[in-house]
């Protein structure tokens, strides 16, 4: 478990959550079926509670894998790019938050 | 006792995991120590419940930093008689559940995610709140019950100022334990 956070799906509103976060993918579990597959780029808002540093976020994320479940539609993908040259900071140090868990 | 019917955190096997969780915590190490936990094998995914719980300690949480409340939240996990229960208490005040954008006490597989009260509520709360919690909770296991708290700790019908706390219970069967041996005759 190396990330938590709060996810949108902009453009659909879909709600989800960041799961496995890293400098370069990560996990977004969303509550219900998202339309994409992979090779699709989508934006997906990051949402921290827990670092007061991090405001909200957008990422643009090429998706590699969907792997829906009875519970989520879970979609793997590498992030290509954060929306804005402050932003890349921001999520630079939520990466850094969350890397330090358990240390 | 096989591994099968315990739980297991760093190294050592027991039927019961208890955590106090400070409202301070850092929430990295909640996230860290959950994931530490070996969890018996239910028809959910690990994964899937780990995510569940994570979401109502966080709400728990919140609602004990906006409230200023001190006590720690409590988390047991406790595997018996073939299920796995898991009870998280809080003294976050509760929650008035008219305010939630659906029935709490609906089946969540009738629920419609795309409604216009799922969208209302995510939006007045700046998408910080999905209102989502329980909703994942009741989806993920197959028994699901809340109860608010009174100041004696005794069930009570929600009311601010007299509700102190929720304790939300959660269960699932877990798999059926693999045989120690198994066999067969041949020839007879």
């Amino acid at each position: 478990m190396s990330g938590y956070a709060k996810a949108l799906l902009v453009g659909a509103n879909i709600p989800g959550y960041i799961r496995d976060l890293s400098r370069t993918g990560c996990l977004v579990a969303f509550v219900q079926t998202v339309s994409a597959v992979a090779g699709d780029l989508i934006k997906v808002r990051v949402i921290d509670e827990h670092d007061p540093s991090v405001p909200q976020f957008d990422i643009n994320l090429r998706v590699r894998r969907i792997r829906p479940d009875a519970l989520w539609c879970v979609l793997g993908g590498e992030i290509e790019s954060v929306s804005g040259h402050e932003d890349e900071n921001v999520f630079a140090k939520l990466v850094e938050y969350y890397a330090g868990a358990g240390t | 006792m096989e591994s099968g019917e315990s739980l297991v955190l760093n190294g050592k096997q027991s039927r019961t995991v208890r955590l106090k969780i400070s409202p301070k915590a850092d929430f990295r190490d909640v996230l860290h120590t959950l994931g530490e936990i070996s969890i018996p094998a239910t028809r959910v995914s690990d994964e899937n419940i780990r995510f569940a719980i994570l979401e109502l300690l966080n709400n728990s949480i919140r609602a004990h930093r906006e409230k200023g409340e001190a006590r720690d939240i409590c988390l047991d996990l406790t595997v018996s008689d073939g299920r796995l229960t898991i009870a998280i208490r809080d003294f976050g005040g509760g929650f008035n559940p008219e305010k939630l954008p659906y029935n709490l006490y609906a089946d969540p597989t009738t629920l419609d995610l795309r409604s216009h009260a799922f969208e209302e509520y995510q939006k007045a709360n700046g998408y910080k709140r999905f209102g989502m919690g329980i909703y994942v909770a009741k989806k993920t296991f197959e028994d699901f019950r809340l109860v608010f708290l009174d100041g004696m700790d005794r069930p009570a019908s929600w009311m601010p100022g007299r509700v102190i706390g929720t304790l939300i219970t959660l269960s699932a069967k877990m798999d059926a334990a693999q045989p120690t041996e198994i066999g067969a005759a041949i020839g007879s």
